[in-house]
């Protein structure tokens, strides 16, 4: 009895440490993500169903992966070894999936053991990828009841900001789809290894592509919001998070807090799920493309991760500091370009809104430094030169976007993979439409605050 | 801060920085200013510079800033917040502990809060504070190794606009643009006070507090704010020009 009562009294000890060291957010913090969510708004200023921007880099390693998705930053690392098969699977190799977070992370991870969301994070990207059976693991096996090789993947967590699940699947998936396992010859029922620079390295052969895809649930059911932030994370209803390949294949599901499942919300949100990892798959292939016309070209060398570096940001690596977003024009844009194959929203509108109406739809198409920029041409500011510093000579300004580059060269920037994402909404939407989920009005509250503001 | 006499014959040195430029960890530091201010025979010497020796040594990346040609310090970006007596800072309380609350304001240590810190409150009449809440007060801050104390009435006891802040949101900004907004001659304050019904509390240790009558402008005035801090000057004038 005493020492169950110890144990209990050591448990709740834990249990009230973790409480306290995650409970840094303000009880009003929480009240209003809830009450701006009520009222179809996120705090960054985004549709409830569009992601961060995200970007992936590969290393110049085979099996190395780089992904950032808003602030979230995972790298991701494949290595193999030879070893003996399971007695179980004689005929096959294995592979691991080792999720690490580090307490620098973020304040809120302790040292030492894994944490809970560790845990949970790599049993959902080990059911992702290994229980899809996405990887074939037969290929792998060199010879049968002796060796084979053993795929081991090493997700490390760099920065936290909600949605670790997406961001650690992809960057798990890049980095095996990313590796390559040296060349083996078999000579007298003797293994060589051959090095990678006499003989080139043979992919591993995946079958489909899973990524998890994870939504906060909020209001009972009724707000589903798509890649949720930390603070979300920590104030929505319920978390769900589904496994989907790019033929729209289930890989694994999870489903937790207190919100009544219904089959409405799930196959809603499986729907967005399937359009989101179909758009990252198609990320994912392009980016593999480019690094291997990279690697013809220049003899198997890339520039490796010095591409994730931006030069037009005072902090190359950050992506926004400004966790809270301008919604008036993004907001607008990306709800007008929701509205082109539809009437035309029906709010208290001036008419050169509605005519402008095609031309923006397309613009939201561009990447966010663009959209940024326009915001900037809207107010009507000219970006100054460098030496005109009248008031605050005492500060140099830091975070996102450099504002000292000429607009010309941030247009120019505007090429890769963001461009997908936008679209992603419009895609999702018409598809959405189509199934005869009424989430129209969603996107037209969002303009009519947009009215409200724009004064 | 710390005060030091200089010693006149350090300045004959290799290396040269102005008020203004950029210096990096581990640079000796003889800007004109302290060339001047050696005849004085006295420099206070602010953050990011150190004295080392007979020298004075950079022990932060930034712009090294100058006051009265008195007062030098480097200017660099933060978010650890180093508490400081006097200041007023936003915190969150994370803890109750018999007489003391313990507030959360992103410093290495939490700091602690007495209940009689509050105005008009007696053993009898105990403030209602609780876990989660947001607390605007005064640093008390004896010595950077101790704890600090948070404090939420002045030295006759009233409580002036301290005290828990009630519904609105929280957001965590840079030190430096806390500073930068909190400036006299800032224009945003007062511009973006003409264009909305807000309130809002700012901490100097970079958390900032903003409640209004709906979520939607509560986010416009904190993107404002937040916005503020890539924008040159002349930027944040037209911003705020545009915001009446």
């Amino acid at each position: 009895m005493v020492e169950d009562a110890s144990l209990l009294a050591i448990f709740l000890k834990r249990l009230l440490r973790t409480f306290m060291r995650e409970s840094v957010f303000a009880n009003c913090e929480s009240d209003f993500v809830v009450a701006a969510i009520k009222k179809k708004k996120r705090l960054d200023g985004r549709l409830f169903e569009e992601l961060r921007n995200i970007e992936l880099h590969f290393g110049s390693d085979y099996g190395c992966a780089y992904v950032t998705l808003g602030e979230t930053k995972v790298l991701a690392q494949v290595s193999c070894e030879l070893s003996e098969p399971r007695n179980a699977r004689k005929n096959e190799g294995n592979i691991f999936v080792n999720v690490e977070i580090n307490d620098m992370v973020c304040g809120v991870f302790e040292t030492g053991h894994q944490s809970h969301l560790g845990i949970h994070t790599n049993r959902l990207i080990e059911k992702c990828i290994k229980d899809s059976r996405c990887v074939d693991l037969e290929a792998l096996c060199i010879i049968s009841e002796e060796q084979a090789w053993e795929i081991r993947v090493d997700v490390s967590v760099l920065n936290y900001d909600g949605n670790l699940f997406t961001c650690c699947s992809l960057a798990a998936l890049a980095a095996l789809a990313h590796f390559r396992t040296p060349h083996v010859t078999i000579e007298n029922s003797e293994i060589r290894v051959e090095s990678i620079k006499e003989h080139e390295p043979e992919p591993l052969s995946l079958h489909h592509y899973p990524i998890l895809v994870a939504f906060a649930i909020f209001g009972e059911g009724h707000d589903i919001l798509l890649d949720p932030t930390e603070l979300e994370e920590k104030v929505c209803e319920s978390e769900l998070i589904i496994g989907m390949n790019s033929f729209r294949e289930l890989c694994g599901m999870h489903f937790s807090g207190r919100t009544t499942g219904n089959r409405l919300l799930i196959v809603k949100a499986a729907q967005q799920a399937a359009l989101v990892a179909g758009d990252l798959v198609k990320l994912l292939k392009s980016k593999l493309e480019k690094d291997n016309e990279e690697r013809k070209k220049n003899r198997g060398k890339t520039d490796g991760l010095v591409t994730a570096i931006h030069l037009d940001r005072i902090l190359s690596a950050s992506q926004d500091r400004n966790s809270l977003r301008v919604t008036m024009r993004e907001i607008e844009e990306s709800a007008r370009s929701l509205f082109v194959g539809h009437s035309a929203p029906v709010t208290g509108k001036d008419s050169d809104d509605d005519q402008d109406l095609e031309s923006d739809g397309k613009e939201s198409e561009n990447d966010e430094t663009e959209v940024a920029y326009s915001k900037d041409k809207r107010l009507g500011i000219q970006l100054p030169p460098m030496e005109k510093m009248a008031f605050g000579e005492k500060w140099i300004p830091s975070g996102n976007k450099n504002a000292w580059t000429l607009p010309n060269a941030t247009l120019s920037d505007a090429s890769d993979d963001e461009v997908d994402y936008v679209k992603t909404i419009t895609d999702e939407d018409r598809i959405i439409d189509k199934i005869d989920l009424n989430d129209s009005e969603e996107e037209q509250d969002t303009v009519m605050l947009e009215a409200q503001e724009l004064k | 801060m710390t005060k030091q006499k200089s010693n006149p014959k350090e300045v004959e040195e290799i290396t040269t920085c102005k008020v203004g430029e950029i210096v990096l960890p581990g640079q000796i530091v003889d800007a004109v200013g302290v060339k001047e201010a050696n005849k004085k025979n006295q420099v206070i010497v602010g953050p990011g510079l150190r004295k080392i020796g007979d020298r004075i040594v950079a022990s932060k990346c930034g712009v090294l800033r100058e006051m009265n040609g008195k007062i030098f310090w480097v200017d660099a970006l933060g978010k650890r917040y180093l508490p400081a007596r006097g200041e007023g800072v936003v915190g969150i309380v994370t803890k109750k502990m018999g007489d003391y609350f313990k507030v959360d304001v992103r410093a290495a240590d939490a700091a602690l809060l007495h209940f009689l810190a509050f105005e008009g409150a007696t053993k009898k009449n105990r403030p209602e504070v609780n876990v989660g809440d947001v607390v605007y007060g005064k640093m008390v801050v004896e010595s950077t190794d101790m704890e600090p104390e948070l404090v939420c009435i002045n030295d006759e006891g009233r409580k002036t606009n301290m005290g828990v802040l009630s519904g609105g949101f929280v957001f965590r900004a840079s030190l430096h643009l806390v500073r930068k907004i909190l400036q006299r001659d800032c224009p945003l304050l007062p511009s973006l006070g003409s264009a909305f019904n807000y309130e809002s509390a700012i901490g100097m240790n970079g958390v900032i507090w903003v409640k209004s009558q709906d979520p939607v402008s509560t986010i416009a005035v904190s993107n404002a704010i937040l916005s503020a801090e890539t924008m040159t000057p002349e930027e944040l004038t037209t911003f705020c020009a545009n915001l009446r």
